[in-house]
């Protein structure tokens, strides 16, 4: 793989949507070695249709029998041993590598793409195994996972800004933040169980997309549906899954779902844009049942775009499997990446921005030759962070309160000022007012 | 002779109030029909509260314990465990609507079902840090049907009930909670404190009728309206006494002590021309004069700040649609009622009859009964009573008590 530089301008846009034509197979790129492991995971799930495909940094500990094809990602920029850990390194190496990852995605119209967020390779290189993926014109939904906050918030901000790239470029990427298994395991678990239930998560998810795309449904959902629910880069989504029996069936899935802890985490429900609801049941699924559910859902999501999915499972006997995909507009972080003007990303989708041109061929020569001491990246983000002030720009001025106090607060020195309505009651109600004595 | 009075002990109510002008623990006695008696009353001003809530727990801890051994002494008994009143300006009420449709083959709705319903009510949306302190239940409607107190064997397809839900931030009602945990004391429940002062105050018909009741304490004033029966609406807003006590200290340029005093001997909740030019000149220790104080001035500070708090009650009430709910009048009580002609103005800012807040249907020590601040605490100890009678029988003890030979021997002691 000597191609030098990422295909720059030689496709100058994704290719559009393709239309709702039912998938045949779908190609699983497990990316990284959390990747894998979900992959290996989902393998076991025996779905007729899938392919797989791994892809990493280091060559070692790919158990490449369980795998259709495998490509070891910077053969020669790292020569094997790993991105340690640097996304820009791996998707450096991954762009050298676009014509085999080309070739991998070729006459593959799904692919999904499973990685873990954080570390080197899965952060640097789905987002371009997303885009190359598109290119060729397939459809791409991404399932990813966020580290631990314990693991360092410089993982953390790798993680998010690889997040918010992949969701620039692919139809749909469901995140699952590994700190949310807490919520799904009790507190004894142990760390094995914990990613058994990420794993576990991440396969419910992307069979359930599945079988909602292929699965010929009575209330249909096509591949449009779930993309509006999936799509856009400022989106929180979050699966949640039960299976019950019985004869209230409904009532019990539907309160689980309702106290299910990745839904009602942050909100998520009420704040809900969009709503993707699938029942998969046998031949005797109600429609009161269906009638029920939405009902409650509408109730609690204050009026969110609902999309409902109904399939009958000929194997599911008495059971009842109601899935719920929600998304919801990103509550604001604290120097969240969108925050972050688009240009400072090097977005896949504009290859041919001056700044990653200028800055490509000096991080592939980082490793063969020395690199130019005035200019690494480091000093590059300064300069280009001071050349464009349009971020600081952008934001709407905004008057502030002096910082000098009118009053002496008194007694209520130390405990929250009564605000209503923007009025601070503490203050004397004649003074507000505008009344002079005398 | 071995001493078995304890055992024929009659249960103990107490309700603690830890306000921010004192810290107030009430003893409650129920006799065998479950009447109520105030048997004693502990006091103490209190000094580690701001706007109800805590701010120096060490200081409050101290008010505390010398009210709950007041309250021990005057009683002549041991608590062991206490109703305690929560207040603050972070305590929302807001009505939620539960729905649940009938499904069983003969529409007939049962137990379950009311169950569920409430249930399905009480899934609300409150943020993640707050905590639920009373769900109320209103009425139930079959169809469309209103008004109905108990539903079990109604027929019907849908069935669904009005609920009443305050809620607030949880740490803070943990630092009282923890509080009074510290001095090994079990926190039997917490309660609104206005919740507690309208049930010590209204009478079944005024709650019928619907009643407003305000509660002017020193750091948060509360309300509660009530119509046809049951609670309709609640709020907490963190602006009380004191607040009068700081203006008048800033208007009048002297300090808080002085002003607090100022308010209780010249304030007045009305202005008008009478005191026009009218100062009082106060007397230091020595029996000198000291700089006069202008009364216009602060009476017209003490009255804008009382008007201001019943007109955002009013605001409050009217955006909820219940101000012409309201035909039994407003009830004032706490230890704002006390300013001169708080009624008047009362009266004026929400057109309606406005009565003063006498504690009733509980008997016992008088000195506690007729004054507006201890509405509060005796409305904890009504609110305990009340969780009490619902209570199953105790335990074992209790059973060996009231067993028939036992009581035999008990008696001949």
């Amino acid at each position: 793989m000597s191609a030098p530089l990422p295909p720059a301008g030689s496709t100058p846009a994704p290719a559009p949507a393709p239309a709702p034509a039912p998938f045949g197979a779908a190609r699983i790129f497990a990316i990284g070695r959390a990747g894998i492991e979900m992959a290996l995971d989902l393998r076991q799930a025996q779905v007729p249709g899938f392919s797989y495909v791994a892809l990493d940094s280091t060559g070692s500990g790919i158990d490449t029998s369980a795998f259709d094809a495998t490509l070891l990602v910077g053969s020669r920029l790292t020569r094997g041993f790993g991105a340690g850990g640097d996304p820009e390194l791996a998707r450096t190496a991954a762009e050298e590598e676009a014509p085999a990852i080309r070739t991998l995605c070729q006459s593959h119209p799904l692919v999904f793409l499973i990685a873990g967020l954080g570390g080197g390779s899965g952060t640097g290189i789905a987002p371009v195994v997303a885009r190359i993926a598109r290119e060729t014109g397939a459809s791409v939904f991404a399932f990813v996972t966020t580290p631990f906050e314990c693991e360092g918030s410089r993982r953390q901000q790798q993680a998010l800004v690889g997040l918010h790239r992949l969701k620039t470029v692919a139809d749909g990427v469901l995140c699952l933040p590994n700190e949310k298994l807490a919520l799904i395991t009790d507190d004894q678990a142990t760390l094995l169980d914990a990613f058994q239930a990420g794993r576990q998560h991440i396969r419910d998810a992307i069979l359930c997309i599945w079988s909602l795309l292929t699965r010929p449904g009575l209330l249909s959902v096509n591949f449009a549906d779930v993309c509006s629910v999936l799509r856009g880069p400022n989106l929180e989504c979050a699966f949640a899954q039960v299976r019950t029996s019985g004869p209230d069936r409904a009532e019990i899935a539907l309160q689980q779902l309702l106290a299910h802890p990745l839904l009602t985490h942050n909100d998520l429900v009420r704040r809900a844009e969009s709503l993707l609801v699938s029942f998969s049941a046998g031949s005797n699924l109600g429609m009161g049942e269906i009638r029920r559910v939405m009902e409650q859902f509408s109730r609690k999501s204050d009026g969110a775009r609902a999309v409902v999915g109904a399939s009958i499972d000929p194997a599911a006997g008495e059971s009842l499997q109601l899935a719920v995909m929600v998304s919801a507009r990103q509550m604001v972080l604290h120097d969240a990446p969108e925050e972050a003007p688009p240009e400072r990303i090097p977005s896949p989708l504009h290859p041919s921005s001056p700044r990653t041109q200028d800055l490509g061929p000096a991080r592939t020569s980082r490793r063969l030759a020395a690199p130019p001491p005035e200019l690494t990246p480091q000093v590059a983000d300064q300069f280009f962070a001071q050349s464009q002030p349009r971020a600081r720009a952008k934001k709407k001025p905004q008057q502030v309160p002096l910082p000098f106090e009118l009053l002496a607060k008194g007694r209520f020195e130390k405990c929250e000022p009564t605000v209503r309505r923007g009025h601070n009651l503490d203050q004397p109600t004649y003074l507000r007012r505008g009344i002079t004595l005398n | 002779m071995f001493d078995l009075r304890f055992l024929d002990r009659r249960p103990l109510v107490v309700g603690l109030e830890i306000g921010t002008s004192k810290v107030c623990a009430m003893v409650g006695e129920m006799n065998a029909d479950g009447a109520l008696t105030i048997i004693g009353i502990g006091q103490c001003p209190s000094r580690g509260v701001r706007k109800g809530e805590i701010v120096e727990p060490a200081l409050a801890e101290d008010d505390v314990r010398q009210a709950l051994a007041e309250a021990e002494h005057s009683a002549d008994v041991e608590i062991r465990s206490v109703f305690l009143g929560v207040s603050g300006g972070h305590i929302l009420g807001f009505n939620n609507r539960g729905v649940q449709p009938i499904v069983s083959r003969d529409r007939e709705i049962g137990e379950d079902d009311v169950n569920d319903v409430i249930r399905n009510a009480k899934a609300i949306n409150i943020p993640a840090d707050h905590y639920v302190v009373h769900a109320i239940r209103q009425h139930f409607s079959v169809d469309d049907q209103d008004e109905i107190r108990d539903p079990v064997s109604m027929i019907g397809s849908r069935l669904e009930v009005e609920m009443h839900v305050i809620h607030g931030r949880t740490n803070r009602f943990q630092n009282a909670i923890r509080l009074v945990k510290g001095m090994h004391l079990e926190v039997e429940d917490i309660v609104f404190n206005g919740l507690a002062s309208s049930l010590a105050i209204l009478t079944a018909e005024q709650k019928e009728l619907g009643a407003l009741v305000i509660d002017l304490g020193a750091g948060t004033t509360e309300y509660v309206v009530y119509s046809r029966g049951v609670v309709k609406h609640t709020g907490a807003l963190a602006v009380g006494g004191d607040h009068v006590s700081q203006d008048i200290a800033l208007a009048l340029k002297v300090p808080q002590g002085r002003a607090d005093k100022l308010k209780f001997d010249h304030g007045d909740a009305l202005f008008d021309e009478s005191c026009h030019g009218l100062t009082f000149t106060p007397q230091n220790d020595l029996g000198l004069p000291e700089r006069p104080v202008n009364v216009e001035h602060l009476r017209c500070v003490m009255s804008l700040r009382l008007q201001e708090c019943f007109e955002i009650i009013r605001e409050e009430i009217e955006d909820a649609g219940w101000l012409s709910h309201l035909r039994g009048g407003v009830f004032v009580c706490g230890g704002g009622a006390r300013a001169q002609r708080i009624l008047e103005l009362a009266e004026r800012v929400f057109e309606l009859p406005a009565f003063p807040g006498h504690a009733r249907g509980i008997s016992g020590l008088a000195s506690a009964l007729d004054q507006p601040e201890f509405s509060t605490a005796i409305g904890l100890v009504k609110y305990g009573a009340s969780q009490q009678r619902r209570k199953p029988p105790r335990g074992a003890l209790h059973r060996l008590v009231n067993w028939a030979p036992a009581r035999f021997f008990a008696n001949l002691l």
